[in-house]
């Protein structure tokens, strides 16, 4: 060893790699709980020789530049979401698509699994560590949605994806960040927001709609990464990579099953304010599933302009995706 | 050097740049800058540098300063808010300090629309500022004011800090709301008290007009309807739910061109010298919250406000000791950070401990939002008093500075005040389901 | 008459593209109150302008950018001014030297880390959420408000105690 140590995981013991790393979710949300006992939990198996400062709550970088950050050094490592820098990430995009995501920890296992199988270029520069995802996006409205008739013309938040899908179902798409929602959904700016149900508690927004229309069938997801600078990776002995990349792995897991847990919660929540849940029939269903089917047929177009191998990463996920729902009671 | 004391040295040199008369936005950016350096290293230091000025210029939150600001310069050269004050003045003017507690009343108001405070400070600076300068308000006591008042609207619902707060600490964004509004009537009752205190001990700083007759104050309602055309259309959109507090912005720019254009008060050359005053002034303000932010990361990277604040919590004293430590610590902190990077970065640390000492957590939500009002006026770096300042430029910083000191001291009697009768805080929420 | 009489050639230029930076922004903020009136009144009947939030946050920083040499020409940013006050007329003249020169320094740091961010987007592909509009020429369009800066601040430096531009 390099360094004297009385213990694995001694105070005293002086790391010889001091890490930062940068986490969009609020320090008290699951996902950055999560993260931070990622963080120890690397820390201590490592005996010391690492140390993780973890900064949540966007305070070192922003959603949006979190991974930049991380190939310019301003964290070493970071989570945040690919969807946050469009165009950046012109195969993993596929992950949020409205594929049918059943829910948070199929589509976090998943979605690790397809990074680690493809390893596409456009990630050059960092190491993803692990990757996971919400469960499905639904439809949390003011007034009742049974069709696609009831959502036409209702005005419905959602930024990039999500406005894109809100306008191939043939709705109003309203953009506005995630923290005016409350306000616009109270007030009737907006008559509806597409969100994984975790949201609805997370943010308040159950509050202030009144009806939930199931829309799993297609349910899309937003897929985020946890990366490390390549050169710190690089820098790390093999038996330090070792621990990081088991510890990772055991992680993958326990970020699905906060996402499940998070969404069991937002349902109960808003059970316990008394909305209306809405089913779509089999039928309305297909209707909903050809609606945006475009979206991934220009997914598919947009990856093999640009040479990128996105009907294999398309039918891959979907074999997946297919898998664990067959696979579940 | 430990990160730690390059965080200290960073303040330091902070205070030595700004006392260079060195722009406040552009010594934070290069204290930022190279403690970044120090810390991490140069290159991910300049990659920052860009990326926070970027950042800043193009986030959807603070187009709403250009905007408001915009709104506020078609009224002033249009007259429309002077018609205004000459009606309050007509009314109130022979009360002392009539104007400046009318001003205090109008930021209430526009803070009932508007969540954000500078963008507050900024518009009732536009509008406000000119006439009691007209009325030979010492200019001090009258920026001051304006600085003060303008953080108001952070504690009267709609908030921006109340919303963060909520998300953190998961509590109903809409009793936060509910519970602000009684401590910002009392704010703004006690800032009108603080004027009325002020100005019987120095008469020079507002003058009395004489009172006007009972026919020149109902001509002068006259004067008014623009304004309320203005501001119902702002209030009422909102509350009608046609546009967001974002949009209003925009809603009430179009609107007073609309009324300026209708009352034939409207010329390019007008409309063009509001423009020039408007970039100024917004871009000086976010030229300065760019600079925050890069000042903050390097805070953010030495974990300073971090490992205080833990430490803090740690103290050996009883339940109000440590709550009065810890509103010392927002006092101290809020001096240099940008509120809302305080809230985030320390919220996690205190709120449990805050819990544990059994105060309610909604109180301390109307608490954490009290010391970021008193932040945006304290110096060195009150975003409030910049804000005012670049307004008007005959006065300088220190005197506003000095203006709102006051005001300042009002909000500590009242953070004393809520301490002591939580009641005031917790009692009007049971009231409301 | 005019404070800026006697100046050179080069000097009207830098006014002329100051003031056409700050036209150009001026024009931006008009933008934003334009397309979020549209937005409004269109969505009311199931025609929002599509990305509207894009084309605000793309016009914000057009306008933020653009207003940097008008405001810079002005002398709009604020500072404190008391101990400054306080300094004999040498030592007031070494400080005010030394910050200008620093103050350069930093507006051409901008300008350049503008450039290679621009480029960056550039190379990634990054583009706007809603509309999928590229976005390398915002930062490039910034850096040259700093070159512009820049040159003012330099004007600053070599007519002391002036303004480029009156304050109204
Ligand atoms: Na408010
Ligand atoms: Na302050």
């Amino acid at each position: 060893g390099r360094k004297e140590q009385s213990a694995a995981g001694d105070a005293a013991a002086k790391p010889e790699f001091k890490f930062s790393y940068s986490i969009f979710f609020p320090p008290l949300h699951i996902q950055a709980k999560t993260g931070m006992d990622w963080a120890a939990e690397v820390e201590q198996r490592s005996g010391g020789r690492i140390k993780i400062t973890v900064h949540p709550g966007a305070t070192l970088t922003k959603a949006d530049q979190c991974w930049q950050g991380v190939l310019n050094g301003i964290s070493d490592i970071g989570m945040s979401c690919f969807a946050y820098t469009p165009g950046r990430f012109p195969l993993l995009e596929a992950l949020d698509l409205p594929l049918g995501w059943p829910d948070g920890l199929t589509a976090t296992r998943v979605a690790t699994a397809l990074a680690a199988k493809y390893s596409p270029a456009e990630i050059q520069g960092a190491k993803i560590l692990y990757v996971h995802a919400h469960g499905p996006g639904i439809l949390a409205t003011k007034k009742p949605v049974r069709s696609l008739d009831d959502l036409r013309n209702l005005k419905i938040r959602g930024t990039g994806l999500s406005a894109g899908i809100v306008t191939a179902l043939g709705g109003t798409a309203v953009g506005m960040p995630q923290p005016e929602t409350y306000d616009a959904l109270q007030k009737g700016v907006v008559d509806g927001t597409f969100c994984p149900i975790e949201t609805l508690k997370g943010w308040k927004q159950g509050e202030v709609i009144q009806y939930i229309t199931d829309t799993k069938t297609i349910g899309y997801s937003t897929a985020m990464f946890v990366a490390i600078n390549q050169a710190a990776w690089d820098a790390l002995p093999a038996d330090l990579q070792q621990v990081v990349a088991e510890v990772s792995a055991e992680y993958v897991d326990k970020h699905g099953v906060a996402w499940n847990q998070a969404d069991a919660e937002g349902l109960t929540f808003v059970q316990e304010l008394g909305r209306e849940f809405i089913s779509l029939s089999p039928e309305e269903e297909a209707r909903w599933q050809q609606q945006v089917a475009p979206i991934l047929d220009r997914y598919l177009a947009q990856a093999a302009e640009k040479g990128l191998p996105g009907a294999d990463f398309l039918r891959d996920a979907q074999a997946l995706i297919a898998e664990a729902r067959a696979a579940r009671p | 050097m430990t990160d730690l004391q390059t965080g200290l040295a960073g303040i330091a040199l902070l205070f030595l740049l700004l006392a260079s008369s060195m722009p406040v936005a552009f010594a934070m950016t290069l204290v930022g800058l190279v403690g970044f350096a120090v810390v991490v290293n140069p290159a991910a230091a300049l990659y920052m540098l860009a990326t926070d000025y970027y950042d800043t210029f193009s986030s959807y939150g603070l187009t709403v300063i250009p905007l408001f600001v915009f709104m506020g310069q078609v009224a002033f050269h249009a007259g429309i808010s002077r018609k205004l004050f000459n009606a309050a003045q007509s009314w109130f003017g022979w009360l002392r300090g009539g104007l400046a507690m009318a001003t205090v009343g109008a930021c209430a108001a526009f803070g009932a629309i508007c969540g954000s405070g500078p963008a507050t400070a900024a518009t009732m600076a536009a509008v406000c500022l000119p006439e009691m300068k007209r009325y030979r308000y010492h200019p001090g006591f009258a920026a001051g004011t304006v600085a003060a008042g303008g953080s108001i609207g952070m504690m009267i619902p709609p908030s921006v800090v109340f919303i963060v707060y909520g998300v953190l600490t998961e509590q109903s964004i809409g009793k936060l709301f509910i519970a602000g509004i009684v401590p910002g009537l009392l704010i703004s009752a006690m800032f009108m008290a603080t004027i009325a205190l002020l100005c019987a001990r120095r008469p020079g700083l507002a003058p009395p007009a004489s009172a006007a007759g009972w026919r020149e104050r109902c001509r002068s309602l006259g004067g008014v309807v623009e304004t309320l055309l203005l501001f119902a259309l702002v209030m009422g959109g909102m509350f009608a739910g046609w546009f967001t507090p974002t949009e209003a912005a925009a809603v009430g720019a179009a609107g007073s061109v609309a009324i300026a254009l209708g009352a034939r008060k409207a010329s390019f050359r007008m409309l063009a010298t509001a423009m020039g005053e408007t970039l100024r002034t917004s871009c000086m303000v976010l030229v300065i919250v760019a600079g925050a932010t890069v000042f903050g990361h390097f805070l953010q990277i030495t974990n300073v406000p971090t490992e205080l604040a833990a430490w803090m919590s740690g103290l050996p004293l009883p339940a109000w000791g440590i709550m009065l430590a810890i509103l010392f610590f927002y006092l101290v902190a809020g001096a240099f950070l940008d509120a809302l990077a305080l809230v985030m970065l320390t919220i996690p640390i205190f709120y449990p401990v805050v819990l544990d000492l059994g105060y309610d957590p909604i109180w301390f939500g109307v608490m954490i939002v009290l010391v970021t009002q008193m932040g945006v006026i304290s110096p060195p770096v009150g975003v409030n008093v910049y804000v005012v300042s670049g307004m008007d430029r005959a006065v300088s910083l220190q005197s506003v500075f000095k203006g709102a000191l006051p005001y300042l001291a009002a909000l500590i009697v009242a953070a004393l005040l809520l301490l002591a009768f939580p009641q005031i805080v917790t009692v009007p929420t049971t009231w409301v389901k | 008459m005019s404070p800026l009489s006697g100046t050179s050639a080069r000097t009207g230029i830098l006014r002329i593209v100051t003031h056409a930076m700050a036209t150009l922004g001026g024009l931006a903020v008009a933008g934003i109150i334009g397309v979020t009136m549209a937005d409004i009144i269109g969505r009311q009947f199931g025609m929002p302008v599509r990305g509207a939030y894009d084309l605000v946050r793309v016009l914000g920083a057009i306008a933020m950018a653009c207003a940097l040499p008008l405001t810079k020409a002005v002398k709009g940013h604020i500072a404190i001014e008391y101990f400054f006050q306080k300094m004999g007329r040498r030592g007031r003249a070494v400080v005010d030297t030394v910050m200008r020169l620093v103050l350069l320094a930093l507006f051409g740091l901008l300008a350049w880390r503008f450039v290679l961010q621009g480029r960056g987007f550039l190379d990634s592909g990054e583009v706007t959420t809603t509309l999928h509009m590229p976005m390398f020429w915002v930062p490039w369009l910034a850096a040259l408000a700093c070159l512009v800066t820049a040159g003012v601040t330099l004007w600053h430096l070599l007519h002391p105690g002036r303004s480029m531009i009156r304050p109204r």
